[in-house]
């Protein structure tokens, strides 16, 4: 490698999260935006392309509304499919066509309308009812007498209100006029008055917060408006006006709602009334003249009812990627960052590879090729050119699944096992061949016979299921009868499950940290209840053994009550230190309130707006979340600190995986820090804390500059090697804490440590917009 | 030598020069009962007010509403100045001593800002309240007893109420109300009415049925009059322009519009409003072109286009 490009800051042309954002039809997208034209994206693209068209002209075949489902998996593109769509629908109308893209709330779907709503937001609503005014006094000005004011209508130059009040016509008949138009898109005399109303002073606000679910105003109360928008009916009602309100009428509306089936899977559980309110809403958008694209994962095609499916104007579903369109991917990613479309430093095995491993899941492959086009970086560094191995992509994806090595995959299992209270053996052989050791053998004592556990490496080629089923059968042969259970510790492709599970008197679990204790109780359970069970012998030996197997549950329990006590422990230090940076935050507000008179230093970041300034507080807040140094040290050098604290800490210090997991948090920190500091100098550099008129012209490239030195930073630091700290930081006395908190601390983290750069990037152009 | 005679704009009334939108206020200016057309219909409603008053006994025993509907521009407010000026003037003739202050409150709320119909009622009672206090119709303890009232909300009933207490029986009132459009606030004055007190209303946005329905719920205080006002008819165009022109002839020298140019633009008009905003800018354009303007010039088209901006024809 040349000293100019070791002194080059790299960028890799893969993103680490591989999330798509949800944008806007005029926002840029953050970094680099490949497709791959899949024949799913090609069919979605054509079936807008040609809503659109239709629009224009009437000789084209017509597709005046359309309802379209994108159906996938996770991390097989949806969003990514969808923000394109609204793209090409920017594209196709010159911006002139109203397009929505918004992610549905599971928990509410009160939330996505009002995403919806806000996205319109007060102006283009009240606007699109203007528009309805406007051409009404059009209509009654164009006796043929008065061409100008008319064409001023007809193009907007003017509001109909001006018109109205300069003209003095007559006001009360012409918003008659809109209110009959109105109830052509709503029979809800409700929605016809309040949009109604926003062609008249004074009622704005009232009308808004009631559009957006609020209680009605006491002025909407007098006019009628006496509910508040709130059933499941009542928000696709509302859905469907908006639809209706910017299509028809000859206009093109476009409304992508992302992960939409997770409406449905919230609603079905607590409402009835969402089947009849969503077959309601595809009803309007038809009669809209609508596009509306659903995104969701494919089970949600089975959720709706044959009515509800014939309104479909088609399904696209989003498979994994071949190995041709994954090969393609990484060529256009790297002529897009390199301007030059190549395939190494990946060779067309390791991807072939890596698709297997990922089953062709976008996301999964994105994150596998960020792994590997850094690791080959700095391989590369230390002046090995070798291209990417398959040793390296099997790493790579251990580490981006979770998979265990081999001695953590054994406690991980010994733990499971003793939770049931099982009974065990490691390493048993069951015969005389060697093809007969089993990696744990399980005994039961009402039956006659036990269950074989096999630990798998990623099974991703018929060879692998070869290999297992061979020592499957060996097992079985050997003990007939016998049941089987299999822990695969990486990935297990669809090929390949199917395989085993043509193994008779077998199951199969893919190790998981989050469920792996319920996933294996489950499988023990269902061997145990297929095993013969022993014969009676007498009722003492019976109840010994029913006493023997109480005692381990209670064993387990009692286990399980000391691991819960330390959370409860762990989460009041969390709790106090909490507590010590609210003390702190709230002292220094009364610094800032009392004018800094006093001596408490004043937070430099505390001129950045405050979206921006949150995104840098939970960011490391959520880093000191997963490292938990500070608890740890302040536990270990407490005075009545008991011993064996003092050797766990011995113990991770020493480790050389957790220090160097602790030496990226620090430096994380650091960067974050710094990142911060950088911003505050950007932010007061262009005045934008001055809420100047017109910011610098160069400030958005000194913005760029900033953020993709973060970027370029942080490819070497990625919260994703702060998994050791998962596994560490448990709680200091004995037994395993529940992994959902760590899991879900280390999740939140890197969203919010990868995604900032991004993140800090929108946020302070809106800023830069807004004037600060 | 006689001096050129004073050229007018014949469609600004007298006293009304700095707007020309303003409607007529006999009850002000003596000289605009004369000023009044049967356009709209709205004479057959005058006619009806008149009757309603000769079979009234004056002073009455309870308060009156009238209500005046018809669409924006109509000539609503016209009229009720005119049954006002009538009533006052009936009221004076029954009982020469009688005292009957007019007190408008038609603009006291702002328009920009909509407040419920209770705010609605209270500013406007506040209004009446201050009014009576500067004509001194008042004497201080009511005035104390009105201030205390005034300081809660929803007032306008206990206000009304004290105020009827007050008047003594040769005093009556005739109240202006700010326009409306909510038959609640119409239940509510009707409700408030006490003797000798007369109140006008306009709606332009409640219709018949919102009518009715006041006179349902308010049939045990009192029967609201209610007077609609309709829109142009044919010929009422002709006839608005040709009357104000004929009357204003002896007060200076003007062009005029030859009667295929106002049949031409009538068929533009909806309201009255309308015409006379559009008919009054244009002669005052004219005037103020320092183009010839004799009684013997004519006002065409053109001048309507180009005062009015209407453009191009389509």
């Amino acid at each position: 490698m040349s000293d100019e490009s070791r002194d080059t800051p790299f960028h890799s042309p893969f993103s680490s999260m591989a999330v798509a954002r949800i944008s806007d039809a005029d926002e840029q997208t953050d970094g680099v935006d490949i497709t791959v034209p899949t024949d799913a994206i090609n069919e979605a693209t054509a079936y807008v392309t040609e809503y659109f068209q239709a629009g224009r002209s009437t000789n084209s075949r017509q597709l005046n509304a359309a309802v379209i489902l994108i159906l996938g998996e996770l991390g097989t593109g949806k969003t990514h499919l969808a923000g394109q769509l609204v793209r090409t629908a920017a594209e196709l109308s010159s911006g002139s066509v109203q397009s929505v893209h918004i992610e549905a709330n599971g928990e509410n779907l009160l939330r996505t309308y009002q995403q919806m709503l806000d996205n319109l937001g007060l102006d283009r609503v009240r606007a699109r009812v203007s528009d309805f005014y406007a051409d009404i006094v059009a209509r009654q000005l164009d006796t043929g007498l008065s061409g100008g004011v008319v064409d001023s209508l007809r193009n907007r130059e003017v509001t109909p209100r001006e018109v109205v009040s300069g003209h003095s016509l007559m006001e009360s008949a012409l918003l008659r006029e809109v209110r009959k138009e109105l109830q052509v898109v709503t029979q809800q005399k409700t929605f016809v008055e309040a949009l109604a109303l926003l062609l008249r002073p004074g009622f704005d606000d009232a009308v808004w917060s009631w559009l957006h679910g609020a209680e009605p105003a006491p002025i909407l109360v007098e006019r009628g408006i006496t509910e508040q928008i709130l059933t499941t009916i009542d928000l696709f009602e509302a859905m469907g006006v908006l639809a209706l309100l910017f299509g028809g009428r000859e206009r093109r509306f476009l409304l992508v709602i992302d992960e939409f089936d997770q409406i449905f899977s919230l609603a079905r559980r607590v409402d009835d009334g969402v089947m009849t309110g969503f077959q309601k809403m595809l009803e309007v958008f038809t009669k809209a003249e609508a596009c509306l694209v659903l995104c969701g994962q494919p089970n949600f095609l089975n959720w709706l009812g044959p009515a509800n499916r014939n309104r479909i104007t088609a399904t696209v579903q989003l498979t994994g990627l071949t190995v041709d369109q994954a090969r393609q991917f990484i060529e256009l990613a790297q002529d897009a960052e390199f301007g030059e479309a190549r395939l190494e430093p990946f060779t067309p095995d390791a991807v072939a590879y890596m698709v297997a491993l990922t089953n062709g899941n976008t996301r999964q492959f994105i994150r596998m090729c960020h792994r590997l086009f850094q690791e080959h970086h700095n391989q590369v560094l230390a002046g090995d050119d070798q291209l990417i191995t398959d040793a390296m992509v099997r790493g790579a994806a251990r580490r981006q699944f979770g998979v265990l090595g081999s001695e953590e995959i054994d406690a991980a299992i010994r733990e499971a096992l003793t939770v049931g209270g099982r009974n065990y053996r490691h390493q048993h052989l069951l015969g005389s061949s060697r093809d007969t050791m089993v990696d744990f053998w399980l005994t039961f004592d009402d039956r006659q016979l036990g269950c074989a556990l096999f630990v798998a490496g990623s099974l991703v080629s018929e060879a692998d299921t070869a290999a297992l089923g061979r020592r499957i059968s060996a097992v079985q042969a050997a003990v007939p009868d016998v049941q089987c259970v299999v822990v695969v510790n990486g990935t297990l492709g669809p090929e390949q499950s199917d395989a085993l599970r043509d193994i008779p008197r077998t199951e199969v679990t893919v190790y998981s940290a989050r469920t792996f204790i319920d996933d294996l109780g489950a499988l023990v359970r269902i061997a145990h209840s297929q095993l013969p069970p022993v014969a009676v012998t007498d009722q003492f030996s019976t109840m010994n053994q029913r006493m023997d197997e109480l005692n381990r549950r209670q064993a387990a329990a009692y286990n399980l009550i000391g691991q819960l006590a330390d959370h409860v422990d762990r989460a009041a230090d969390q709790a106090d230190q909490r507590l010590d940076a609210l003390r702190r935050e709230i002292s220094g507000l009364r610094g800032v309130v009392r004018g800094g008179d006093d001596d408490a230093p004043t937070d430099p970041a505390q001129v950045l707006p405050a979206q921006l300034r949150r995104l840098f507080t939970e960011a490391i807040r959520a880093l000191d979340e997963v490292t938990q140094v500070e608890p740890m040290l302040n536990q270990a050098l407490a005075p009545d600190a008991p011993p064996k604290i003092i050797t766990t800490v011995q113990g991770r210090v020493s480790n050389s995986d957790y220090r160097e997991a602790i030496a990226i948090a620090t430096l994380l920190r650091h960067v974050i820090t710094a990142f911060r500091d950088r911003m505050v100098v950007w932010f007061t550099s262009n005045g934008l804390d001055q809420s100047t008129d017109a910011p610098p012209t160069n400030a958005e490239s000194q913005l760029e500059d900033v953020c993709r030195s973060y970027d370029a930073v942080v490819e070497f630091l990625p919260p994703l090697d702060l998994e050791a700290l998962v596994r560490f930081t448990r709680p200091l006395v004995d037994g395993p804490t529940p992994d959902t908190g760590r899991q879900s601390r280390h999740r939140r983290l890197l969203e919010l440590v990868e995604a900032l750069g991004p993140n800090v990037r929108q946020a302070a152009r809106r800023a830069l917009l807004t004037g600060g | 030598m006689t001096s050129p005679a004073k050229r007018i704009n014949p469609f600004i009334v007298p006293h009304f020069e700095d707007g020309y939108m303003r409607p007529l206020r006999p009850f002000e200016h003596a000289s605009h009962a004369d000023l009044y057309l049967a356009v709209d219909d709205s004479q057959q409603q005058f006619d009806r007010f008149t009757q309603y008053v000769r079979n009234m006994r004056l002073p009455p025993e309870a308060g009156r509403l009238i209500v005046v509907t018809g669409d924006t521009g109509c000539g609503k407010s016209a009229l009720i100045n005119r049954c006002v000026h009538h009533l006052a003037d009936r009221l004076r003739t029954a009982s020469p001593a009688m005292s009957c202050p007019i007190i408008d409150v038609t603009s006291v709320l702002d328009t920009e800002q909509e407040l419920t119909v209770s705010d609605r009622m209270d500013i406007a009672c506040d209004e009446i309240v201050d009014d009576l206090r500067g004509r001194r119709l008042i004497g201080p303890d009511d005035l104390t007893e009105l201030d205390m009232i005034a300081r809660s909300k929803g007032h306008t009933n206990r206000t009304f109420k004290a105020i009827g207490r007050c008047m003594t029986a040769d005093q009556a009132m005739i109240v202006l109300l700010p326009r409306s459009e909510l038959t609640a606030e119409l239940i509510g004055y009707a409700k408030a009415l006490r003797p000798r007190i007369f109140i006008f209303a306009e709606s332009a946005f409640l219709d018949d049925q919102d009518i009715d329905q006041v006179v349902r719920d308010t049939e045990m205080w009192t029967t609201p009059l209610h007077l609609r006002v309709g829109q142009l008819n044919p010929g009422d165009v002709r006839l608005f322009v040709q009357k104000r022109m004929t009357d204003s002839t002896q007060r200076g020298q003007f062009p005029r519009m030859r009667d295929g140019d106002i049949d031409t633009i009538a068929s533009r008009y909806r309201s009255i409003a309308h015409l006379q905003r559009e008919i009054a800018r244009t002669f005052q354009y004219r005037l103020d072109s320092g183009l010839s303007y004799r009684d013997e010039d004519w006002i065409d088209l053109a001048d309507f286009r180009v005062a009015n901006r209407w453009g191009a024809t389509s």
